[in-house]
């Protein structure tokens, strides 16, 4: 009994064997993102003055008499709670800024008691506060140097930015938006309480849990053809103690097609690139119900170094559907409830990124429905499954 | 076909019935030797013993929330601690607070209902029939042998006293049961013994006793109601009575929980609820892998000695594992199932194979930001061989564990070089050195401070060159099987393994061998073993009135 065992092990690991060395030879990476956010310069040349925050915005709706003053202090509150208007369902009074009964008394800014963030476009609020700075980081998405050189038509042709480094022509739109918002801004007054920490905080819950994986690869140093599959996952990034992305953890892929990007790649001297795609992200964009939104990203590309220890840094830039850039970022009853404190206004914020729109023209119109944006985008190396994948992957050690 | 023929065949049939059972007899080795027996003993219920126990009779919606007492680990084995130590007052006062808390849980307005069998005449005054009937059923079960009205009369009078006082039923009936369980009857197990009328002169453990042995030992907890009415009968005391019950509890899915609780302190797994890694140096040992890390093994054990009835010694060998996402993280394996485990095989090009290349291990035995050689060696040594690796001396320099840069095989060279420390490093180290592929928490890697680490020596005179093949080395140490075997027996019996036991010992060995090393066999031939309940004192004129 134990020889025929031991015989058709002997057998089944004979056959096995070629396989095994191929699976190995067509190897494949994989990567959890750790880090995937706007890629904002953060230098004092970025803004003149800071954007103003929906409550200022509000000032001219109180009486006569109230206008006046710092704000601060009651009428700094008082102005907060006109900007919260509106959020039905959501009892401001959690937010510790009022009661809910004198809320509702206030209701003097938003007929009908609609949220002004689900409708930016009946609203006209003052102009945002927009970057006006030189620098931005970024990718030259368009080829060109200058507004005037570029290839899109007039209605589009927007100043690109100087990268730190002295890189022209960088094209990131959005961040002449959002590079003035406190809550975007690392020496922000709110950074705490927004931005890269709820980022974080919603892939550790697994709701923008973002995975990478490199297939293909000959040589993982210099390969002129790989694919590179980027996907959404439910599962949960796993972080340490000190919060630092964890290598080596499984994730499985989810089961939506249209957050399954399958892209053309080249590896040189260690550096991914991909060829232009359109590339689709599960986001969230209103926490409090997890409604699902997505990063729509039009002619997306991707740029990582991969490093020898496994991690990975770069960024994934390219022209982010205005509407679905929006919903992520502003609509619902975050974007309201952040407006309030983080210096912004729904309504100004939407008109600005319409504005400043500099990808792909509406044939009809010639309005562009994109924007330029950079993501920054730090991962580490881990196992992805499909849901369809086999059970079992091992991986060599790097130590 | 002729009656010489016939004759002629009839000698053949009887000659090769006779070959056929020398063979069966040679298998299963020589007859068990007269059994010398120890003294009756007292031992403290287990943690998993004492919850498990609540569990069954109870509910498993009772909790018992709060920390035991740490247990203490003699000759190899926590249950040898708990037949020897005490109770300290603090341990009393934990006792007292599950008695309390489990009581008011029991008798609480949701489940009084289901749990007493009766109701008091009035709520408010003391019913002594009802409360004897709610305490007798519960006192057969928490003290594990038959209750007799008179032994529930304490405890029906002090039930009836609180109810006085607090003018509720169920109050009293909650201080009676709260002191049930602190009695001794219901914390220790306690050896019982009656003369033996087979045996003039001799006594023998009661039917209950064998009871809770067989339980304890099988299933980790208190006797069933079976197995309690069996005792009760006397079927015990026969080998078809006795063996019924043992058949009973080994074909049960139960017997996984037992073989968990040996193996748990069989391989020191109690060190894991101290076990911290330094998130510095190894960020991803977080808190859940080292529970991961333990239940991988005794899923393993439980999976390759009662599911796969495999041989023992495999277990040291294997490249079948269980891994879950969490445990993934750190062996660099991929694990499909995102909640639970699943099956998984190491590669044959793999370094890893077998129990000793598990977390369970090399995390356990090693330093909090660094792997120890030495500790791993001593596990070895102490835990899986039955060995014994006298303590450092006082004046030990750790100075050279402190060297940096250095790999640990030249750090602990020096221990080669200090007569003092090579007596004992010299068993330990060497073994220990073949799992430096390791990691303080059980990476694998290949390198120590930048230079290659290598795996090179030999265990008892069985060379080795990776860490799969110390697990061949100790697999094919005779130790190894004979030291499981011991400590199964002596966890049965709460006693240590003593010199005159030598005859049994080595009957046990050879019956393991003979059975190919498959555990459930062991297991039957010691729970139906003459050694597993023979006691040898005191002389049965002493017991004048023990019945």
């Amino acid at each position: 009994m134990h020889r025929k065992s031991l015989l058709a092990c002997v057998l089944t690991a004979a056959l096995l064997a070629p396989a095994a060395y191929a699976a190995e030879k067509e190897k494949t990476l994989g990567f959890v993102f750790t880090y995937l956010w706007y890629d904002l310069y953060q230098g004092d040349d970025a803004c003149k003055e800071p954007a103003i925050g929906a409550a200022e915005y509000a000032r001219p709706k109180l009486p006569k008499s109230e206008r006046s003053g710092p704000m601060a202090g009651d009428l700094l509150q008082k102005l907060r709670n006109y900007s919260l208007k509106g959020h039905t369902g959501h009892d401001t009074n959690t937010q510790g800024i009022l009661p809910a009964t004198e809320q509702r008394k206030n209701v003097v800014w938003i007929p009908g008691n609609i949220d002004m963030c689900y409708r930016p476009a009946d609203y006209d609020d003052p102009p945002h506060r927009v970057v006006t700075g030189p620098t931005a980081l970024g990718m030259n998405l368009d080829g060109s140097g200058s507004a005037k050189a570029s290839p899109m038509p007039k209605l589009c042709a927007r100043q690109p930015f100087t990268s730190p480094s002295g890189e022209r022509g960088i094209n990131n739109q959005f961040y002449r938006v959002i590079g003035c918002i406190s809550s975007y801004r690392h020496d922000g007054a709110y950074r705490a309480l927004y931005s890269d920490e709820i980022q974080d905080r919603d892939r550790k819950e697994g709701r923008n849990t973002t995975l990478l994986e490199i297939t293909g690869v000959d040589d993982p140093r210099n390969d002129d053809d790989v694919q590179v599959g980027i996907y959404s996952s439910p599962n949960p990034t796993q972080y340490d103690s000190s919060a630092k992305g964890l290598s080596w953890v499984s994730y499985t892929a989810g089961k939506e097609a249209r957050w399954s990007n399958v892209l053309k790649g080249r590896i040189k001297d260690g550096i991914l690139t991909t060829t232009p795609a359109d590339v689709r992200i599960h986001k969230v964009h209103n926490h409090s119900a997890g409604e699902a939104a997505e990063w729509y990203i039009r002619d997306a590309r991707l740029r990582l170094e991969l490093h020898p220890d496994g991690s990975a840094v770069g960024e994934l830039a390219g022209y982010f559907d205005i509407e679905s850039l929006y919903d992520v970022e502003f609509k619902g009853y975050h974007g309201a409830v952040m407006q309030s404190f983080y210096g912004y206004s729904c309504p100004a914020v939407y008109a600005s990124m319409n504005q400043l729109a500099d990808g792909h023209p509406d044939p009809a119109t010639g309005q562009c429905t994109a924007i330029s944006s950079a993501l920054k985008v730090e991962a580490v190396r881990a196992f992805v499954f499909h849901p369809d994948s086999k059970p079992q992957q091992t991986a060599r050690p790097t130590t | 076909m002729t009656i010489a023929f016939m004759k002629q065949l009839d000698i053949w049939f009887r000659v090769a019935t006779l070959a056929l059972i020398g063979v069966l007899l040679a298998g299963c080795g020589a007859r068990e030797p007269e059994p010398k027996g120890g003294p009756p003993g007292m031992r403290r219920l287990t943690e998993s013993q004492y919850r498990q126990t609540i569990a069954d009779i109870f509910g498993t919606n009772i909790k018992v929330s709060g920390t035991f007492e740490p247990e203490i680990r003699t000759d190899g084995l926590l249950a040898l601690g708990g037949a020897q130590g005490g109770l300290t007052p603090a341990a009393y006062d934990q006792y007292d607070s599950f008695a309390r808390d489990i009581s008011q849980q029991v008798l609480d307005a949701a489940n009084r209902e289901s749990r007493v069998p009766c109701r008091p005449k009035t709520q408010s005054a003391a019913d002594a029939n009802c409360a004897e009937r709610f305490l007798a059923k519960y006192g057969r079960l928490l003290f594990r042998r038959s209750v007799s009205p008179a032994d529930m009369a304490p405890w029906v009078n002090a039930a009836g006293k609180a109810t006085e006082i607090s003018h509720d039923f169920y109050a009293g009936l909650q201080i009676a049961l709260s002191g049930m369980l602190v009695a001794p009857d219901f914390l220790y197990r306690t050896d019982v013994v009656e003369p033996d009328p087979d045996r003039p002169s001799h006594v023998r453990l009661s039917g209950f006793s064998k009871a809770s042995r067989i339980s304890f030992l099988l299933w980790d907890t208190s006797p069933d109601e079976q197995l309690l009415e069996a005792a009760e009968r006397g079927d015990l005391h026969s080998s078809k009575g006795l063996d019924a019950q043992v058949q009973r509890l080994l074909a049960s899915p139960r017997l996984d929980a037992g073989m968990r609780a040996f193996f748990s302190d069989f391989l020191g797994f109690e060190a894991f609820d101290t076990l911290a890694k330094d998130a510095v140096i190894y960020p991803n040992f977080r808190p859940e892998v080292a529970a991961a890390a333990r239940e991988q093994t005794l899923r393993l054990v439980v999976d390759h000695l009662l599911t796969r009835k495999q041989d023992y010694r495999d277990l040291f060998t294997t490249r079948h594992t269980f891994m879950n996402r969490t445990l993934g993280m750190v062996y660099r394996v991929g694990v499909k199932t995102e909640s639970g485990w699943e099956d998984y095989e190491f590669p044959p090009d793999d370094p890893r194979a077998g129990l000793l290349t598990h977390l369970s291990f090399t995390a356990l035995h090693s330093h909090p930001g660094r792997s120890s050689p030495t500790l791993r060696g001593k596990a070895m040594r102490e835990l899986l061989l039955c060995q014994t690796v006298p303590p450092p001396p006082p004046n030990v320099d750790f100075s050279a564990a402190e060297m940096k840069g250095l790999t640990a095989r030249e750090r602990l060279k020096i221990h080669s070089t200090s007569p003092s420390c090579a007596g004992c490093h010299k068993v330990m180290d060497p073994v220990g050195l073949g799992l430096e592929n390791f990691d303080g928490a059980g990476q694998l890697r290949e390198q120590e401070n930048g230079m290659p680490i290598l795996i090179a020596g030999n265990l008892d005179g069985t060379e080795f060159k990776s860490a799969a093949e110390v697990g061949t080395a100790l697999r094919e140490n005779p130790a190894l099987p004979a030291c499981v075997a011991d400590r199964l027996y002596a966890y049965g019996v709460g006693r240590r393994n003593a010199p005159a036991d030598k005859q049994w010992r080595d009957y046990l060995h050879k019956g393991f061998a003979a059975d190919g090393y498959r555990f459930p066999d062991l297991l039957e031939r010691i729970v139906t073993s003459k050694h597993f309940y023979e006691v040898s004192a005191p002389p049965v004129a002493q017991l004048a009135g023990v019945q």
